[in-house]
């Protein structure tokens, strides 16, 4: 029996007043597996994980997670869904008046009761995990170069143990050493946490080196397909996407 | 000490139940959620319940508060009660759950061990247990006895959904009366139960410590998750006291352990190697200390030292000294902030383009027009205020028509000039700091520096020569309708018409009192510009600099222009103007 999906969007329809986003979109997550999710300017990216996220109602259509009904479900049960997940935003989104431990600390002190020793310890352990330094801890988020942004975004998303992770363009605005120095993290907390992660990222090194299978939005649809085959695909968007002289390179040396 | 008094057991004699327990043993991979999922019972509930983990053989216990109704809804499919070990003066226990699995509950574990009823819906009632002598038996049959929830074909069914509802119910009348633990009567019961979690209680279920020959073995037990951090924490602790060289770590009692988990114990354990304490790990290691070795391995964890706080005084001094450096250095800059400003001013003086004219148009219009209504709004009514609390004193003298000279100079001199610094301060000077304080942050100032464009050229001047010029215009508004209201006040008063007010008014004005107030305008113009912008591009790093320093710029602005104003007295007095 194939494992059910973590998440599955089902006949999504996202529209803004007469601009259709999303016409028909059905889209399943496995457990363990990495998916990129890619589209042109416009297509709806965010608007899909925004709705897969549940901050955003759809027009129609349904998004389950884990079967469940996520427009469905109550506010404690949504509370419960949304400790499963950990999410980065693009810009790292981090509290910008609190340090960077507390920043990681904060999800556990939303739902946790502990001791602040324990917090401290913990949020010690998330940042090591990320590869940041210990002294990383008392700075504020304007005091950390993009790359450390990101990696104390990525901290304060596990901070739960997640099994379920969003990354928005995570390698956006990163030099090519740190962009693949943070491929190299996904790829090792992925095998070491079995955590499923759902990323956007127009970063074709990083779908290159970290992703399963990728989905593309292309005509308010999403084709979904393994790296090779999505490759292979013939829609001339996704052909020029994957097959233009920036993936050539990227192809190349993956 | 958690104190627990479990029910008793001889249900020939009601043991009067102290306590409920609920414990929802989970499938190992399912316990977080499930945790996550009972604490939503609590929100469901309209009473004060508190609800807690408890550490014991991973198992959750629901501690009621003050409970008639107990209801905890939403428990995640998979879970089995396993266990309902004491209930609290129940007269009714009301269980209805849809599961994967039919709940086992157990009043006593060796009666319904072999007993698993498959209902659906489970109406556990201590039947009539305090209708007169609340000295009745609950039978345990009365659980198995319920009927089976059937499907509509008749055939009983396995059922598919996800709700426990556990209501304890105490009927009318009746007495809650067994021990310190329930208390009160009637209606407003009070059902209190210990929730201290001490850590003597915590070791015993999570670590057993062992003296053997070759040093102390620590043997790991239940669950080391996230989840219980606290415990896992407050049983460490306990590990720290102990004397013993050689330690030999054993997880074979462990039901689950965690990536925090794991880190809380690796760091006691480094903190003890640390100490000298020789300590292995009995294989095989959990998975996650290997994930912990490889994040550890370039820069070693530093052990945590002790706190090396400075003396009271030394900080306090210490506080102050910075303190004061801190001032010095503000005023330096502020300082160097006008004397750039002036620099920049007379450069842009050169031409008109530098000048920036429809900035400057803009910043009148905000900074000026838009603030009529409410400079006119407060003159007015303060004018009013003052007129009628004069005409109130002077009349007692009969000099009612001193009333006039009052108003007019008080509006004249001060209060027009003052009131309009006071408004234009909280409105345009915490509008210069908040939107130049953005501006920073979004690196628009930085922008322009590297386009080659002054940015106090460009966001500074305009609005300080705007406000400048909105300033005294306000200020001869404001005089206007100061005036306007005391001539209101003393014709419905004081039967001065307004033709008498204004003859009044022409004798005893000097030619200067208008002037004294009008020229303290630009003058608070430009404090008041020079504190919102120069906070405003003091903003850095993040939204709380922006809000302090945005408060900092009202307030501050509002003390300059009142200090000024003290300044101007004393001076216009020491030369008769």
């Amino acid at each position: 029996m194939a494992p059910e999906p973590i998440i599955s969007v089902r006949n999504l329809v996202n529209r803004f007043g007469r601009q259709v986003v999303h016409e028909g979109l059905d889209l399943d997550v496995m457990p363990g597996e990495v998916l990129g999710i890619v589209g042109g300017s416009g297509s709806g990216k965010s608007v899909l994980v925004h709705t897969m996220l549940g901050l955003r109602r759809p027009t129609s259509g349904e998004v389950l997670f884990e079967g469940k009904e996520i427009s469905q479900l109550s506010e404690p049960e949504l509370r419960a869904v949304k400790r499963r997940y950990g999410v980065t935003f693009q810009h790292g989104a981090l509290f910008s008046a609190l340090t960077v431990a507390a920043n990681v600390q904060m999800p556990m002190r939303e739902y946790l009761d502990l001791p602040n020793d324990v917090l401290d310890q913990i949020a010690m352990l998330r940042i090591r995990m990320v590869g940041l330094q210990p002294d990383a801890v008392v700075k504020l988020p304007s005091q950390l170069s993009g790359g450390m942004i990101k990696r104390a975004a990525l901290a304060r998303a596990l901070a739960l143990d997640p099994t379920l992770l969003f990354l928005d363009e995570p390698t956006a605005g990163l030099d090519p050493i740190s962009a693949a120095a943070f491929d190299e993290l996904v790829n090792y907390l992925r095998k070491s946490l079995k955590l499923t992660i759902v990323m956007v990222t127009h970063d074709l090194d990083t779908i290159f080196a970290t992703c399963d299978r990728v989905a593309v939005l292309v005509d308010r649809k999403i084709i979904v397909d393994t790296l090779a085959g999505i490759v292979q695909n013939p829609h001339p968007w996704i052909r020029e996407y994957f097959h233009g002289p920036r993936a050539r390179a990227a192809r190349q040396e993956n | 000490m958690q104190q627990q008094v479990r029910h008793r057991h001889d249900f020939g004699d009601v043991g009067l139940l102290q306590f409920i327990e609920l414990r929802v043993v989970l499938g190992a991979h399912q316990h977080r959620h499930i945790r996550a999922q009972l604490a939503y019972g609590l929100q469901d509930t309209e009473f004060d319940i508190g609800l807690r983990e408890r550490n014991d053989e991973g198992g959750a216990v629901l501690e009621p508060h003050r409970l008639e109704n107990f209801s905890v809804r939403a428990i995640a499919v998979h879970h089995r009660i396993t266990g309902f070990a004491g209930l609290a003066h129940a007269a009714r226990v009301h269980i209805e759950r849809n599961g994967f699995e039919a709940p086992l509950l157990r009043y006593k574990r060796e009666i319904l061990n072999s007993r698993m009823p498959t209902a659906s819906r489970l109406c556990v009632r201590l039947r009539s247990a305090w209708s007169a002598s609340c000295r009745k038996t609950m039978a345990v049959d009365d659980m198995a006895s319920a009927p089976p929830m059937t499907t509509s074909g008749g055939v009983p069914r396995t059922p598919m959904a996800t709700t426990i509802i556990v209501v304890i119910s105490k009927p009318q009348g009746s007495r809650w009366e067994h021990g310190n633990a329930i208390r009160g009567t009637g209606k407003s019961a009070t059902v209190c139960y210990d929730r201290r979690m001490p850590a003597a209680t915590a070791s015993t279920t999570l670590l057993a410590m062992e003296n053997g020959a070759d040093g102390m073995t620590l043997g790991l037990k239940g669950d080391w998750r996230l989840d219980n951090a606290a415990a896992i924490a407050s049983a460490l602790a306990e590990v720290g006291a102990a004397e013993s060289q050689r330690m030999t770590v054993d997880f074979a009692g462990l039901t689950a352990i965690d990536l925090p988990g794991a880190w809380l114990l690796r760091q006691h354990l480094d903190a003890l190697q640390a100490r000298g304490v020789v300590v292995d790990m009995a294989a095989p290691v959990p998975e996650p200390f290997a994930f912990i070795a490889e994040i550890t391995r370039e820069t070693p964890v530093p052990v945590a030292s002790e706190g090396q706080g400075l003396p009271l005084l030394a900080r306090t001094v210490a506080a102050i000294g910075r303190e004061s450096v801190e001032q010095v250095k503000d005023a330096r800059g502020a300082l160097g902030y006008l004397g750039r400003i002036v620099h920049t001013g007379v450069q842009a003086l050169g031409s008109v383009k530098r000048l920036r004219l429809p900035a400057i148009v803009r910043q009148v219009y905000e900074t000026g027009i838009a603030a009529v209504p409410i400079v006119s709004l407060i003159a007015f009514l303060i004018s009013v205020i003052v007129a009628y609390l004069g005409a109130d004193q002077l009349r007692q003298f009969g000099a009612d028509i001193y009333t006039v000279d009052l108003v007019a100079v008080a509006v004249l001199r001060e209060l027009g000039v003052l009131l309009t610094a006071i408004i234009v301060a909280g409105r345009s000077g915490s509008a210069f700091a908040a939107e130049i304080g953005v501006m920073k942050l979004n690196d628009e100032v930085d922008a322009l520096k590297s386009i080659g464009v002054n940015p106090l050229e460009v966001l500074v001047l305009p609005r300080l020569i705007g406000l400048v010029i909105a300033m005294p215009l306000l200020t001869i508004i404001a005089d206007l309708m100061g005036l306007a209201g005391g001539a209101m006040l003393s014709s419905l008063l004081l039967d001065i018409p307004f033709s008498q007010f204004l003859q009044r008014m022409q004798e005893i004005l000097a030619p200067t009192t208008f002037w004294a107030g009008l020229v303290k305008a630009p003058v608070f113009a430009l404090l008041i510009g020079m504190v919102g912008t120069y906070r405003g591009m003091q903003v850095r790093d993040s939204s709380r600099e922006l809000g302090r320093l945005t408060t900092v710029a009202v307030v501050q602005s509002i003390f300059l222009v009142i200090l000024a104003d003290a300044i101007f007295a004393v001076v216009f007095v020491e030369i008769d103007f």
